[in-house]
């Protein structure tokens, strides 16, 4: 397993240069045919979910799932739908993505139940021993091409360590990624760079920043500002950019 | 472990300010909540911002903000008195944002303090301080309001201020101007406060080592540790008394969150508060005698209870662990519970009840006597699930367990805006708890 964390400590063993991974690297990791499932983390706001969805092995498509610790495995795994006088099977997303050899993308894993856990053990096994049964007794298993990313803002210290251990590499990113930046207008870009890197409680997403960059021209920067970010927050924001990156 | 001892969440962004990028972030503090000078201060060297951490404090960090932008980092040492220096760097700053369109605009009650302190050095005959509080005050909306009240003021000090200012302001202006920047080239201010400083020395108001006797605090805004620039301390307040300073000189105290070990069910004889319905839609068969009723034979999970408690377990409170054990019965399942108390500097926020589970008796005990962190134990708080409840008499202390306006004032307001509410009795609590 690829764990980038452990890389980068050891290398700061014997190099007082920080190690980090690029988004350059995680697309080349994303595209790659021998690692099928990624554990990607990092701040919120960054690009996680967008290279997830965009990037790599996409062709086949790509299926997307947010856990929460009220959503059930069976909204994962599929249901019965009563259909006329009968009842029909239907795959859920992650059943879906397995017999299309899609990417199949979990959002949140760490917000996930034991239930939905549980269910993703076989699920993340190596392709030769990923399998499992279906209420209905068909047992599934992976088209070629299949592979998950699993994306989240926390480390994956939370997982259970079976779960944990499935994965092919564990990428941390805590780099907006530069996509993303470019959609910005070029005087909000270093605002937005240097707001990214502030303390947890102090920082602004980028997701905040595109939205404003959009509102400013219909509703004036000051008027934007409070919308996005709210009264207090957002005016402190608006004096930041007005002095700091020269915005009107 | 999360911090959340630092009263800050909605603060000033220097960082998004300053010309150069890649310094380390700066650490905001609540200049209500510690002994200051002004209400407003920058460390740019150590990169501390003190501001008041409320809404109506915006001129007051557009201010600070300014002096990160447009402040030199190391100031230049000048022979006379450095306060004629910082009441010259405040008005070059204060030009800069006006002139960007983020005017200092005092609120009434800082505006009407100015001038009231304006007054009181005429009565105190403190000429000095009535030349640094109306230079340092150009750019601002307090500007005209000084000037109207030194031309009225009787005898010559005040016409002769009122000129200073007027020339202050153009010098300024028109080399902001000729600079073709955003702000006056520093070197025109320190150029400006040597030519103050000799009129200042020509009136009597500075002694023969250029020093002034007066405690004028203008300019202690930016601290400049080893300039030889007057320290914030030997500062008086530019703006509140003294009595605001007493009140609110007590900071919060540091909190530790823990989480005790839920090791027992919330309501014996119950499951753990996970509830299941009946779905027409699902995987597993549970109800199949519902089939012809209305086809809900699935069992599907359904949404936990949910909510906050926060309780209060300080001396004052005079809880026992039963108290709290009655409390814990009548909590609904799914609903999260906690209590906190402190003693000296330091607090500790405990989880007892969590998703149907609940701590022993012996993890219910007091941390301290006192409450030392309601105003991070609230903050706490405001980021756990809906509805939030907080029992507790209402007693909001810092450090040293020692009560604050300012803390009791800023608590209320969280209350407000995180949708707190506050029950100042178990039984009361208890009542709004049981299921309905």
């Amino acid at each position: 397993m690829v764990d980038a964390r452990t890389k980068k400590s050891r290398k700061s063993d014997s190099d007082s240069s920080t190690a980090t991974i690029s988004w350059e690297l995680i697309e080349r990791v994303l595209a790659s045919p021998w690692v099928d499932r990624i554990y990607l983390w990092g701040k919120p706001g960054i690009g996680k979910t967008r290279v997830a969805y965009c990037k790599g092995r996409i062709a086949r498509g790509v299926y997307a799932i947010t856990l929460t610790p009220d959503l059930p495995a069976s909204e994962l795994r599929g249901h019965y739908l009563p259909k006329g006088g009968e009842l029909v099977w239907t795959d859920g997303p992650v059943v879906k993505a397995m017999r299309e050899g899609a990417r199949l993308v979990i959002n949140e894993l760490s917000h996930g139940s034991d239930d939905t856990w549980a269910f993703l053990y076989p699920v993340l096994e190596q392709a030769e021993t990923a399998r499992f049964t279906l209420p209905n007794t068909e047992t599934v298993t992976p088209a070629p091409g299949f592979n998950v990313v699993c994306t989240d803002n926390c480390p994956p210290d939370d997982l259970p360590p079976a779960l944990r251990d499935r994965f092919d590499a564990i990428l941390e990113i805590n780099e907006p990624h530069p996509d993303a930046l470019a959609l910005l207008s070029e005087p909000l870009r270093e605002v937005a760079r240097r707001g990214f890197a502030l303390e947890d409680d102090r920082r602004i997403s980028l997701r905040g920043w595109l939205v404003l960059d959009r509102l400013r021209h219909e509703l004036g920067l000051g008027d934007a500002c409070l919308v996005v970010f709210g009264a207090e927050r957002g005016s402190q924001i608006h004096d930041a950019i007005v002095l700091g990156g020269g915005v009107r | 472990m999360a911090d959340f001892s630092r009263p800050y969440v909605y603060g000033p962004y220097p960082e998004l300010v300053e010309r150069h990028a890649g310094g380390a972030p700066y650490e905001i503090r609540d200049a209500l909540a510690e002994p200051l000078p002004t209400r407003g201060m920058v460390d740019l060297k150590k990169r501390v911002m003190w501001v008041p951490l409320d809404a109506w404090a915006r001129p007051i960090t557009r201010h600070e903000n300014g002096h990160v932008r447009f402040s030199p980092l190391q100031p230049t040492k000048v022979r006379f008195d450095a306060r004629t220096l910082m009441a010259v760097e405040d008005a070059r700053v204060n030009l800069a944002l006006s002139a960007l369109g983020l005017p200092v605009v005092l609120d009434l009650e800082s505006h009407s303090n100015v001038v009231l302190l304006l007054a009181q050095d005429g009565k105190a005959r403190d000429g000095f301080a009535q030349f640094m509080r109306a230079i340092a005050s150009l750019g601002t909306s307090v500007e005209g309001a000084i000037e109207a009240q030194l031309l009225a003021a009787p005898g010559p000090l005040g016409e002769l201020i009122a000129d200073w200012m007027t020339r202050a302001r153009g010098t300024l202006e028109t080399a902001r101007l000729v600079a073709g920047g955003e702000v006056a080239p520093y070197s025109v201010g320190v150029a400006l406060a040597s030519e103050l400083a000799r009129e200042l020395r020509a009136l009597g108001l500075l002694d023969e080592r250029l020093r002034a006797r007066s405690r004028a605090p203008a300019g202690c805004c930016v601290r400049h540790h080893d300039e030889g620039l007057l320290p914030p301390e030997d500062c008086e307040p530019v703006h509140g008394d003294h009595g605001e300073k007493q009140r609110a000189a007590v900071p919060p105290g540091r909190m530790e969150v823990k989480k005790a070990p839920l090791s027992v069910p919330l309501r014996p004889g119950q499951s753990s508060g996970r509830r299941w319905r009946a779905s027409a839609e699902g995987s597993v068969v549970r109800y199949l005698a519902r089939w012809p009723v209305d086809r809900a034979v699935f069992r599907r999970r359904g949404r936990k209870g949910g909510g906050t408690t926060l309780v209060d377990t300080s001396g004052s409170m005079s809880l026992e662990v039963a108290d709290l054990d009655r409390l814990l019965l009548a909590t609904p399942l799914g609903m999260r519970v906690a209590i906190y108390s402190g003693s000296g500097a330091v607090g500790e926020l405990r989880i007892v009840a969590e998703g149907g589970r609940r701590a022993t008796a012996e993890h219910l005990a007091r941390f301290g006597s006192g409450n030392v962190i309601d105003l991070p134990a609230l903050e706490w708080l405001a980021h756990q699930p809906l509805p939030r409840l907080w029992i507790s008499d209402g007693v909001v202390t810092g450090v040293g367990d020692k009560g604050s306006e300012v803390l009791k004032r800023r608590c209320t307001a969280l209350c407000k805006r995180a949708r707190i509410r506050r029950v100042g009795k178990l039984d009361e609590a208890a009542a709004l708890l049981r299921p309905r």
